[in-house]
């Protein structure tokens, strides 16, 4: 691993290729949030192309765009009400996955806390239908499990 | 935790690397048909349970639940997580448990949520029968007295069986119960759930330091015991003294203070303190102690504006509450306006024992250190604002929640009344119960049910 000389890291762009073959640059500070890449930099050296198999073009502009604010310090919570407006329940999913891949904690609790407020008071239904997750329970054990939810009480908001 | 992520993605990189350059070319064509296998393959029921953790640990004490109803591997996950206490959901507001004193055996609770200001019942019936009472909470816990169960008085030989009740903890999630000594000995014949007026717990029943004091209805004497006495200790009043009779109590790392007030116009007179731990370890009842004489004094009695009031057809309720976080002992005192069709909150004043030149003295503060106060005739407990969750008005700390079942007059329908009460602006607002259809003189007491 030949490592050049490089002027300051900070002004220093990093390639990263998506799974899907389209490249990305972010800044080598941006870079170092993201535990995978930088683990992937010190051990491939910062010159060659970054491969991220499991991220793809879809979203990894959206991640880039959350760590360039990040490294200038202005992420705020009107910023991150912005950056999950538009998005929807899919999209967080992905982006969720893509964080926890790249082991970008920032991006990774926000996300996890978004998407526990999109499941707030739903119900396992739709808690379902969100991930995509098929129901196993056989009807005994579904309504046996119901008993035992006695106790939350709180009001099932209608599915949205 | 996130070594799992680590070893999976470097291996995945491996992985890849060596396919690179075979793949590369027919990446490029069958880019759609990729993308999509991957999303079937982002299967969320197979996902790493450090991440479902993540996530439930987030979400709060229903949603909590119904994440384990989402299918057998998610409930797998939230098994786990109640055997080994973590993840915990997110803490939440206390409910305000309502229940009307057995009549004609029809028990009915509710539970009155202040998020959504809605009442709900639970599915399970709380208390089956009319001999189960409930006479304080703690921690998830409510303190509960079993008037039917028998128990054979001390000597068997004697032919009247004395029916003792039962005391103890119980937490209705888990259905877990923790006893209480149930030999109590009263010289006289109780009407037993009746026999308490204030019973308070110092933590919940697993913690080794668990206390727990209770105050005679009339008698103005206290009881105290641990799970795991034998019997309740009873601390006798020395002399009958009118203006040192017991109004209410609270319980403050080991110590159980108690205010006293005259008998009649119901003056607050002093707090006494007896240490109940100390009293554990040198194996002595405990001896009251003066903490604070002349209260009167120090409340703004003097005020020219109290004192009209009492004349003009208003009443004061004086509440001790504890902090233990802080270890601050508060006194509430709350002024009453009884001239119109029901009784309104007028003010609300707060103090809190301190030492001024090693002296303790009331002072009066306008904040509870961050905390939120819930209050009612039953039980005080303040939490701490910033470890709850929720909207911003419901959570903000310096407030107090009082709910109280004002006695019967003529206009006035025995309806709990909650009202809360903001110490940094002074504003009283209502929140109106919807009719609970819970009859005459619901008892009303504050609860955080927990999962464990």
């Amino acid at each position: 691993m030949a490592q050049e000389a490089s002027s300051s890291t900070s002004s220093k762009t990093i390639s990263l290729k998506t799974g899907d073959g389209e490249i990305f640059e972010i800044e080598a500070s941006a870079a170092k949030q993201m535990k995978t890449v930088q683990r992937l930099i010190d051990d491939l050296g910062d010159d060659i192309t970054i491969p991220l198999h499991n991220v793809f073009s879809k979203e990894l502009p959206k991640i880039i765009e959350y760590y360039k604010k990040d490294i200038t310090g202005e992420i705020t919570k009107d910023f991150e009400a912005e950056f999950v407006k538009d998005l929807n329940d899919d999209e967080v999913k992905v982006l969720f996955l893509a964080a926890n891949y790249l082991d970008a904690n920032k991006l990774f609790e926000f996300l996890s806390q978004n998407i526990a407020d999109r499941l707030e008071s739903k119900s396992v239904e739709y808690v379902r239908k969100y991930f995509g997750v098929e129901n196993d329970f056989t009807p005994e054990e579904e309504s046996k499990l119901r008993e035992e939810r006695a106790w939350s009480f709180r009001g099932i908001k209608e599915d949205e | 935790m996130k070594h799992w992520v680590f070893f999976a993605a470097s291996f995945m990189v491996l992985l890849s690397g060596c396919c690179c350059k075979f793949t590369k070319k027919r990446e490029m064509k069958k880019r759609d048909e990729q993308v999509s296998k991957d999303e079937k393959q982002r299967n969320w029921s197979k996902i790493p349970t450090q991440i479902l953790e993540l996530i439930l640990s987030r979400l709060s004490r229903a949603d909590f639940y119904r994440f384990g109803e989402v299918c057998t591997s998610w409930r797998h996950v939230f098994k786990q997580s109640i055997i080994y206490r973590s993840p915990s959901p997110l803490p939440s507001m206390p409910l305000l448990l309502l229940y009307r004193l057995h009549l004609f055996n029809d028990i009915k609770t509710g539970l009155f949520s202040l998020i959504d200001r809605k009442m709900y019942f639970p599915r399970i019936p709380f208390f089956q029968g009319s001999n189960l009472h409930c006479l304080g909470s703690i921690n998830g816990w409510l303190i509960m007295i079993d008037t039917n169960a028998t128990r054979l008085s001390s000597s068997s030989s004697n032919s009247n069986h004395h029916r003792f009740p039962s005391f103890f903890f119980w937490n209705p999630i888990p259905n877990a119960r923790v006893m209480l000594p149930s030999r109590i000995n009263i010289p006289y014949r109780a009407n037993w759930y009746k026999l308490f007026s204030k019973l308070k717990a110092s933590s919940g029943p697993d913690s080794p330091d668990c206390l727990v004091a209770a105050l005679f209805t009339g008698q103005h004497n206290i009881a105290f015991c641990r799970p795991h006495d034998e019997s309740w200790n009873i601390i006798y009043v020395e002399n009958n003294n009118p203006n040192a009779v017991f109004a209410d109590i609270e319980l403050l790392y080991g110590k159980c203070y108690v205010l006293t007030e005259t008998l009649n116009y119901r003056n607050i007179t002093s707090i006494l303190v007896y240490d109940l731990q100390e009293s554990y370890s040198s194996s002595s009842p405990p001896k009251a102690k003066v903490l604070i004489s002349q209260l009167h004094q120090q409340v703004e009695y003097n005020s020219p504006n109290i004192r009209d009031l009492i004349f003009q057809n208003h009443q004061l309720f004086f509440y001790l509450a504890s902090d233990s976080i802080s270890g601050i002992l508060y006194l509430i005192l709350i002024i009453v306006d009884y001239n119109n069709v029901h009784p309104i909150e007028r003010e609300f004043i707060v103090y809190k024992v301190d030492n001024f030149n090693n002296v303790p003295m009331l002072v009066r503060v306008m904040d509870l250190n961050g905390g939120i106060l819930f209050l009612s005739h039953r039980d005080s407990k303040i939490v701490p604002s910033s470890t709850l969750t929720g909207h911003e008005d419901l959570i903000r700390g310096n407030n107090i929640y009082y709910a109280h079942v004002y006695p019967y007059t003529e206009n006035c329908p025995l309806m709990p009344r909650i009202v809360k009460f903001c110490m940094t602006s002074g504003r009283i607002n209502h929140i109106p119960l919807p009719n609970p259809e819970l009859g005459s003189e619901p008892t009303c007491l504050w609860f955080n049910p927990t999962i464990w």
